[in-house]
C-alpha cells in the first residue's frame, strides 16, 4: 500500500513538475519580447505577446509562440526573420518586459481588456476599467481563469486594506465585477442613496427585513452583532405614528412581541430579544390615535400632502397648511375653506382669503379655529386661462367674471377682489385687433340698480391714467364691442350724418376734437358735382333746430378757421349739387322765360 | 312788349333768388381764447377756462391726466357753443363743464391732502 501511494506520488510529481517548472519562463500573453535589427525603424520598439499568444512582426506577419519556452519561441523568431531579412542570422531576441493582459467586465465604467504592469492587484485593474460603477455589487467579484471562478469580497479588502483578501492576478484573467440584485432587472438612472434607503442587504438569507412605521423600511445586511434596536435604526428610525410597545418580530416564523418603549424606560437589555439572519421586524401604526375621527384633522385640495393629521390643541390653520408642505402653485388661496360639522350632523363651511393674510398681513384670531374632525379645503384655480373653459364647472358664479366679444379668449374667469380690470383683460389674452377700445362696457350685476359704464380703453392706454379703469366685482360682465359691428349700434349722439355730393356718405362717430373738415375728409369729400361753396349744416342739438351755411371754397382760399360752422355729435350735413345754386337756377329761370315771352309774342301777333 | 317786361322781371326776381341759411362761424373757437366776456355764457366760460388753466398747474394733468382730457373736450365743446351762439346748448354744455371741474378740483385736493400725509 504504501509502495503505491509513493508511486503514485512520484508519478504525479513527473507529470506536473514540468509545466510549473517551465510556466516562469514560457511567454505569455501581455509580455514585450525586444528584436534588435539594426537599421530597421519598425523594430525600434518591443513587440507584445497577444491574448493568442502571437507575435506580429513587421513583413514578418504572426509567429506563434503558445506553448513554447522563450528558448523555443526566440529560435522560432529567428527562423521567420531569416526568411525575410538576410544578413541577420543571429539577431539579438530577449524578453524586455513581463506585462498582465487583464479582462475586467461588469460593473465597471469602461469595460475591457487591461494592459497592466506584472505587480498590478485587482483595484489597479478596475481602476484601469475607470472604477466600479455605481450599484457594483462589492462582496462577490469574481476572477475567472480558465474554468475557475475566484469569488472574493472586494469590499472586505477596502474596508481593511488586507491584500490577502483579494487573489493575485494572471495574465489573461477575466475580473468580473457583477451588479447588485438591488439595482433592479431594468436599467434606469441609479440613486444609491435612494435604494440604499430600502436596505442594504445583497442576500436575503443574511438579511434582516425591517418595516412598518419606520423611515426607510427595507432589507438590511444583519452581522451577528446587530440588536433591534440597531436595525430599527438603520431602517431610519420609527415614525411618529410607530406604535413603539407594539413592535413584532418574527423569526423562523415565530411572532414574538417586543416592547420598545419599556426597553428605553429601564435600559434593561435582557428585554432585547436575539436576533438572527433572516428575520423580520415589524412596526405597527398607532391603529386608534390616526384613525380615529376625534383626533385628527383633514387638508385637501391643492396642497403638496393632502391627508389626515394628528390635530393638537392650538393648532392653527397655518400650522396645519404648514404640515400639509404648503399650498401649490395653483392653489386658489384666497378661497379657503373650513368645514365644520355641527352636532346635527350638517356641515358648515367658513371661508378665509389666506392669499389676503398671506399678502397683506392681519390678525391670527381672524383666521377660523380648527377643531379635531374639521376638514379644510384648498380649491384650485384653472390651470390656464386658454383651458377656462373646461374648468368653469369647478368655479361658483360667485367668484367669476364675465368677459365677452372683442377679446382673445371670452370667457369665465376666477376672479377675486385681489384682481382688477386689467387682470381679467390680461387672462382674456387682450382685446383683438378688431375691438372697439374707445367704448368696452361693464355691466355692473351685483348693485341694487342695473348698472352699465362706459370705458375708453383708448383713452387709458393713451394716458395710462388708472382712476379711469372701473371697479369691477364678482359676476359682473365685461363686453368689448368690434368696431365692425353694426352700424346701428352706434348712437346718433354720437355720430354725424353726411348726404348729398359727397364721395362716402353716411353716418360717422364724431366728438368735439373734430370739426366739418375732419368729416368731410373722412367722407372722400365733396364730388365734382358739388356745390362746395352753400355746405348746409343742419343742427338739432338740446331741441335747438338751426341751419348754417359753410363755404368751404372760401375757407380753403382764407384759411381762417372761424368760418368753420359749429358742428356737434347728432348733426347733419348737407352737401348741394351746383344745380341748386343761384347761376343755374337764374340762367334755367331766363330759359323759361325767353321761352314764356315767345309765347306772348306769338299770342299778340294772332 | 311794355307789357312782358314787368312780368320777365318779376319771373327772374322769384325764380333766381334762392333762400340760403346765415354762414355758421366758431366751429373751431377752441382755437382762439379770448378772456373778454361780453355774455353771461361768455363770463362763464372763460371762467371755467382760467379754473382748468389753474388747476393743471396744480398738476391736475399729471395726476389725472384721463380726467384732464375729458373736461379739455368738455371746454372745447362749450368754446363752440357759447361763441356759435348756440345759446341753449352752451349752458348745458358749461353746466357739465364745471362738474367736470369740481370733479377734478376734489381729486386733486384728495390727492394732495394723501400726499402731505405722506410727507414726514
Amino acid at each position: 500500500m504504501t509502495k503505491f501511494i509513493l508511486c503514485i506520488l512520484i508519478l504525479t510529481l513527473t507529470l506536473t513538475y514540468p509545466a510549473s517548472a517551465n510556466e516562469p519562463d514560457t511567454l505569455r500573453p501581455g509580455d514585450m519580447v525586444s528584436i534588435l535589427l539594426p537599421g530597421e525603424v519598425a523594430f525600434d520598439k518591443p513587440f507584445q505577446v497577444d491574448l493568442h499568444r502571437r507575435l506580429l512582426l513587421p513583413e514578418v506577419g504572426s509567429v506563434s509562440v503558445a506553448g513554447l519556452s522563450q528558448a523555443e519561441a526566440f529560435e522560432r523568431i529567428q527562423v521567420k526573420l531569416n526568411d525575410v531579412f538576410k544578413g541577420f542570422e543571429r539577431t539579438p531576441i530577449t524578453l524586455k518586459e513581463r506585462r498582465l493582459l487583464i479582462t475586467v467586465m461588469g460593473y465597471v465604467k469602461h469595460p475591457g481588456l487591461q494592459d497592466l504592469n506584472e505587480s498590478s492587484t485587482v483595484q489597479m485593474a478596475i481602476n484601469s476599467a475607470g472604477g466600479l460603477k455605481v450599484g457594483a455589487q462589492l462582496d462577490k467579484v469574481q476572477i475567472r481563469r480558465g474554468e475557475q471562478v475566484i469569488v472574493f469580497n472586494y469590499k472586505k479588502y477596502l474596508d481593511t486594506g488586507d491584500p490577502s483578501l483579494i487573489p493575485f492576478l494572471k495574465s489573461m484573467d477575466h475580473v468580473f465585477v457583477p451588479a447588485s440584485p438591488l439595482t433592479g432587472n431594468v436599467e434606469v438612472n441609479f440613486d444609491a442613496r435612494t435604494l440604499t434607503a430600502a436596505g442594504d442587504a445583497s442576500d436575503k438569507d443574511k438579511a434582516v427585513i425591517v418595516f412598518g412605521e419606520v423611515h426607510r423600511p427595507g432589507s438590511f445586511a444583519y452581522k451577528g452583532s446587530n440588536s433591534i434596536v440597531d436595525m430599527i435604526m438603520r431602517a431610519g428610525g420609527v415614525t411618529r405614528y410607530a406604535a413603539v410597545d407594539k413592535i413584532k418580530i418574527i423569526s423562523n416564523g415565530v411572532p414574538m412581541p417586543f416592547n420598545l418603549r419599556s426597553y428605553l424606560d429601564t435600559g434593561r437589555s435582557d428585554l432585547l430579544p436575539s436576533l438572527i439572519a433572516g428575520d423580520t421586524i415589524y412596526v405597527p401604526q398607532i391603529v386608534e390615535r390616526v384613525q380615529g375621527g376625534e383626533r385628527t384633522i383633514r387638508i385637501i385640495g391643492s396642497v403638496a400632502r393632502p391627508g389626515r393629521y394628528d390635530f393638537t390643541k392650538g393648532m392653527s390653520l397655518l400650522d396645519l397648511i404648514a404640515i400639509s408642505g404648503a399650498p401649490k402653485a395653483e392653489a386658489d388661496t384666497a378661497h379657503v375653506q373650513v368645514l365644520k360639522t355641527d352636532k346635527a350632523g350638517s356641515v358648515n363651511g367658513i371661508p378665509f382669503n389666506l392669499k389676503k393674510f398671506f399678502d397683506k398681513g392681519g390678525n391670527m384670531s381672524d383666521m377660523p379655529v380648527l377643531a379635531a374632525g374639521d376638514t379644510v379645503v384648498v380649491p384650485e384655480l384653472p390651470k390656464d386661462p386658454n383651458d377656462n373653459r373646461s374648468q368653469w364647472v369647478r368655479q361658483s358664479s360667485e367668484s367669476s367674471i364675465y368677459v365677452f366679444g372683442g377679446v382673445t379668449a371670452p370667457g369665465r374667469y376666477g376672479f377675486n377682489e385681489e384682481l382688477n380690470f386689467l387682470d381679467i383683460l390680461a387672462a382674456a389674452q387682450g382685446p383683438t385687433a378688431n375691438a372697439d377700445l374707445r367704448n368696452v362696457k361693464i355691466s355692473h350685476r351685483n348693485e341694487d340698480l342695473s348698472r352699465v359704464s362706459n370705458v375708453d380703453l383708448s383713452l387709458y392706454f393713451r394716458t395710462g391714467d388708472e382712476s379711469m379703469l372701473p371697479r369691477i366685482e364678482p359676476e359682473d360682465v365685461i363686453f368689448i364691442p368690434q368696431r365692425s359691428s353694426d352700424w346701428r349700434d352706434t348712437p346718433k349722439e354720437t355720430s354725424v350724418r353726411i348726404l348729398g355730393a359727397i364721395n362716402k356718405p353716411g353716418r360717422y362717430v364724431f366728438d368735439d376734437t373734430l370739426t366739418i373738415l375732419d368729416v368731410l375728409a373722412e367722407s372722400g369729400g365733396p364730388t365734382t358735382e358739388a356745390l362746395q361753396e352753400k355746405i348746409i349744416v343742419v343742427s338739432n342739438a338740446d331741441g335747438e333746430q338751426t341751419s348754417r351755411l359753410f363755404d368751404l371754397v372760401q375757407f380753403a382760399r382764407s384759411g381762417d378757421f372761424s368760418k368753420l360752422p359749429v358742428l356737434r355729435a347728432g348733426d347733419t350735413i348737407y352737401i348741394p349739387n351746383k344745380e341748386e345754386g343761384a347761376w343755374s337756377i337764374a340762367s334755367t329761370a331766363i330759359r323759361d322765360a325767353v321761352s314764356v315771352l315767345s309765347l306772348v309774342h306769338l299770342a299778340s301777333g294772332l | 312788349m311794355k307789357k312782358v317786361l314787368p312780368i320777365l322781371i318779376a319771373f327772374l326776381g322769384l325764380s333766381g333768388c334762392a333762400n340760403w341759411p346765415q354762414h355758421g362761424h366758431s366751429g373751431a373757437a377752441e382755437l382762439s381764447i379770448s378772456f373778454v366776456g361780453e355774455t353771461p355764457e361768455q363770463v362763464r366760460l372763460f371762467s371755467a377756462q382760467k379754473k382748468l388753466i389753474a388747476l393743471e398747474e396744480q398738476g391736475a394733468k399729471d395726476y389725472f391726466p384721463a380726467a384732464f382730457i375729458i373736461t379739455n373736450i368738455q371746454l372745447s365743446r362749450a368754446t363752440r357753443t357759447v361763441q356759435g351762439g348756440f345759446l341753449k346748448s352752451s349752458r348745458t354744455d358749461l353746466d357739465k363743464l364745471d362738474a367736470l371741474i369740481q370733479g377734478l378740483r376734489a381729486n386733486l385736493r384728495q390727492k394732495h391732502s394723501l400726499r402731505a400725509e405722506l410727507l414726514p
